[in-house]
């Protein structure tokens, strides 16, 4: 009753239409100041019309060609990139061996677990301040950041996929002769990774969107420096440019995440997880 | 009167065997080296303080960043950033939790909706919450109704997909069940739809709070005079590392105490479930 | 003069219940599995007979008593003891012919070996053709035979199953019992099978073991001289019945 559809196609129509809903309403309402007067309108729409404050889809693009031909776009995507990737490789790594240790020796999981419970409910965001006050601005203080916020975001769902690998599996690894490294590269890392892969997408945005918030704060390169420095200098058509950068670069990272996801676990059963 | 005592022993004995268990002992042990090794770093008299990190406001000693606390009270800082703050997260949670899950609810029943509405609301979600700041700030300056917008928007996103999902994910079996045993679709929609909705909406609703105080903190950094985030940045200005301390402790503390509501809420409406593994 | 394999010595076990009380899953059970023989253990529910599976396999360590494992006192498990669970536990990661290799990787044998040991038991099971297949993509039977092939493949000297076609639906169940006979036909080993169903144990048995009901002993032991290779219709043959009734009568349905 409620999910009829008639084919596959409406669905790609309906995508199509509205994504094009979009850019064509925008292109109007963007340039309705070169067609028309706009002294005649209200105060708060004629504000509102302003190439200022919508800038014309026209602008927008031409910005964005003329940041990729004069480079400017690629040297702060790289710091931007390198920044992320740094902080997630190491991040996820450690996180991950945190997770394994604290799920594997009980020991260690009273000894730390106080501690990760008390900063757990603390947004990573919450100590660039106090990174920059320690190290600057600069890269460090940044992929420090990331780092701690990657750690915090993968080392929960391993440490739950490990506790919750199902005893059979170790049962039946036992009784075919398995050893300890065996057992961990074998069965329980396997069957634990769909969860911590979930974890990695999550921190791969979380990385992505803690680089920019980062760099919108305290740093002289990088997207969140571009866009913060459009704001200043009133070019809202270069912050457009630059969110649309982010977008598209989150974008793409989710999918190639969710593209090495789904081939590390095409042995799954396709439901829900 | 004798059930009321009973009931105190045994909580009182599970309390004691709860402190002497091994899990308190290691967690104890856990705790005390971490603020020991900090108390020792950050130790007043130690000569090497002068150098680099170990500077005194950068590591600042107990003593310390307790008459910073006294000072924050004293001045009435603490108090006006911790009501800022929550009054901003109010407002665009209220209403970023409202939009989101009628949204989601609307695009999981109708597919066509679906189709329609996911371009636009999948963009929004891929953009970093903070992205939006600058833009904001060009558009709508530096108050309020950025701040607040911000969170909707973060907020709007995780609730929307709460929602969507706990409605797409109500097995096919009980549409038909209800179909069959009568129901029309205002009694399937109230009776059926609504509450196998619930779990995974709440879900998304308690997950939307750490969102909400990940925007708020970050948004408070860039573009605010008042505020916990204020408190970071303010800590950084002044080059105290105490009053940013006690800005994370802070923030931890409010978003552990929002969080715990969130739970309480997520358990009192799933309290039918059989409980899967509840954090 | 028939070799022991496997020797259960006066095992008694207790375990905490609910609320703290003790309970008595078994008492005082001994007994002598001989070399290439098929033995079933049947029981009435909660008698025992899983737990004492599992403490032949050694899982559970038994509160009195001792497991002797051709010669040698069991203290955990290994591959010697092969074990065939109820749930499902081929390794959804892996191929069929993964899964086969695992304990064969375990042991150290080398690549073309396992190979060619795991192309004799999927041929052995039956499951040519799906060697490399994910476990996603076979049903509850076909799984069911991998997880046969696999502790086969590691050559145990003993083999436990624990009501290994409890999950499956009453035809494939059928087929797999069928197929286990064949399968034990064609490869002799050590087998201590764990079910509560009648047919089942009889048809798959040398020698019955019937449990009392809770604390568990063992009641009787019965014989079964039935031909072999088995076939389903042997169930309706009297002998059958005779035995079945046998079975019936000590289990107090009849």
């Amino acid at each position: 009753m409620f999910n009829k559809l008639s084919k596959d196609n409406e669905k790609y129509f309906l995508y199509f239409f509205s994504l094009s809903f979009i850019f064509l309403s925008y292109t109007i309402i963007s340039n309705i100041y070169l067609c028309v007067d706009t002294n005649v309108f209200p105060d708060l729409l004629k504000k509102m019309l302003h190439p200022a404050f919508l800038p014309p889809t026209q602008e927008i693009l031409l910005f964005l060609v003329k940041s990729i031909m004069d480079g400017t776009l690629q040297i702060h995507l790289f710091s931007s990139f390198s920044r992320t990737f740094i902080g997630l490789i190491v991040g996820t790594i450690l996180g991950f061996l945190m997770g394994f240790l604290m799920a594997w020796f009980k020991k260690i999981d009273y000894t730390l677990d106080p501690i990760y419970e008390l900063l757990r409910p603390i947004p990573p965001i919450s100590f660039v301040t106090l990174f920059i006050l320690w190290f600057g601005i600069g890269d460090f203080s940044i992929i420090l950041l990331i780092i701690y916020g990657s750690f915090v975001v993968t080392l929960i769902p391993t440490y739950h996929a490990i506790k919750e690998v199902p005893d059979i599996y170790f049962k039946a690894a036992k009784v075919l002769g398995a050893n300890t490294k065996m057992l961990l590269l074998k069965v329980v890392f396997p069957a634990a990774s769909p969860r911590i892969l979930a974890g990695f997408r999550y921190a791969v945005m979380g990385a992505w969107g803690m680089v920019v918030a980062a760099e919108l704060i305290g740093s002289t390169s990088g997207i969140g420096y571009l866009i913060s420095k459009s704001q200043a200098t009133l070019d809202t058509h270069a912050v457009l440019v630059g969110i649309m950068v982010l977008v598209s670069c989150a974008f793409i990272f989710d999918a190639i995440v969710r593209f090495l996801i789904s081939y590390l676990t095409r042995w799954m059963k396709r439901g829900r997880w | 009167m004798e059930k009321l005592k009973f009931k105190f022993i045994t909580i009182k004995s599970k309390l004691f065997k709860s402190i002497a268990s091994v899990s308190f002992r290691y967690g104890l042990i856990g705790l005390g080296c971490f603020f020991g090794i900090y108390g020792i770093l950050s130790f007043p008299l130690l000569p090497i303080r002068k150098q680099l990190v170990l500077r005194p406001e950068f590591l600042p000693f107990y003593t310390e960043i307790i008459e910073k606390i006294d000072f924050l009270i004293k001045v009435g800082l603490l108090q006006k950033s911790i009501e800022e703050s929550l009054f901003r997260i109010s407002q665009g949670y209220v209403i970023g939790a409202l939009i989101g899950c009628s949204l989601g609810f609307i695009m999981g029943l109708y597919r066509r909706i679906e189709y329609f509405l996911d371009p636009p609301v999948t963009i929004i979600r891929y953009v970093p919450a903070l992205a939006w700041v600058p833009l904001f700030i060009l558009w709508f300056g530096i108050g309020e109704l950025t701040k607040v917008l911000l969170i909707v928007l973060g907020v709007m996103s995780v609730t929307l997909v709460g929602a969507y999902h706990g409605v797409r994910d109500i097995p096919d079996i009980y549409f038909k069940a209800a179909k069959v045993l009568g129901a029309n679709t205002k009694m399937l929609l109230l009776k059926v739809v609504f509450p196998a909705a619930l779990p995974q909406t709440f879900a998304g609703l308690r997950l939307a709070i750490g969102t909400a105080w990940m925007i708020i903190v970050a948004a408070e950094i860039i573009a605010s005079k008042a505020g916990l985030g204020y408190i970071l940045l303010a800590g950084r200005n002044f080059a105290q590392a105490s009053i940013i301390f006690i800005g994370i402790a802070l923030i931890g503390l409010l978003a552990f105490i929002t969080d715990r509501i969130g739970r309480v809420a997520y358990m009192y409406v799933t309290r039918w479930m059989k409980r899967g593994l509840e954090v | 003069m028939r070799k022991v394999k496997l020797r259960a010595e006066g095992i008694t076990h207790m375990y905490k219940g609910e609320g703290g009380r003790e309970i008595k899953a078994l008492e005082d059970v001994t007994l002598d599995i001989y070399e290439n023989e098929f033995v079933t253990i049947i029981g009435p529910s909660g008698c025992g007979k899983t737990t004492f599976l599992n403490i032949l396999a050694g899982f559970i360590k038994p509160t009195q008593g001792k497991v002797f494992c051709e010669g040698k006192e069991v203290t955990g498990p290994a591959p010697d003891r092969g074990f065939v669970f109820q749930e499902d536990a081929v390794f959804p990661w892996m191929t069929v012919r993964d899964n086969i290799e695992f304990g064969l990787i375990a042991k150290g044998i080398p690549k073309e070996e396992r190979r060619r040991i795991s192309n004799k038991f999927i041929k052995l099971v039956g499951l040519t053709g799906f060697e490399n297949a994910w476990p996603k993509e076979l049903s509850g039977g076909m799984l069911k035979r991998v997880d046969i092939a696999r502790t086969y493949a590691v050559d145990p000297a003993i083999m436990l199953m624990d009501e290994p076609f409890g999950p499956l639906d009453a035809q494939t169940r059928s087929i797999m019992q069928e197929e286990l006979a064949r399968i034990w036909f064609e490869a002799r080993k050590t087998v201590i099978f764990v079910t509560h169903d009648i047919d089942e144990a009889i048809f798959l048995a040398d020698r019955v073991v019937i449990f009392t009901p809770r604390p568990g002993r063992i009641k009787t032991i019965l014989e079964v001289n039935l031909p072999r290779p088995r076939v389903k219709k042997i169930i309706l043959s009297k002998e059958f019945l005779k035995l079945k009734e046998k079975v019936l009568l000590e289990l107090g349905f009849i």
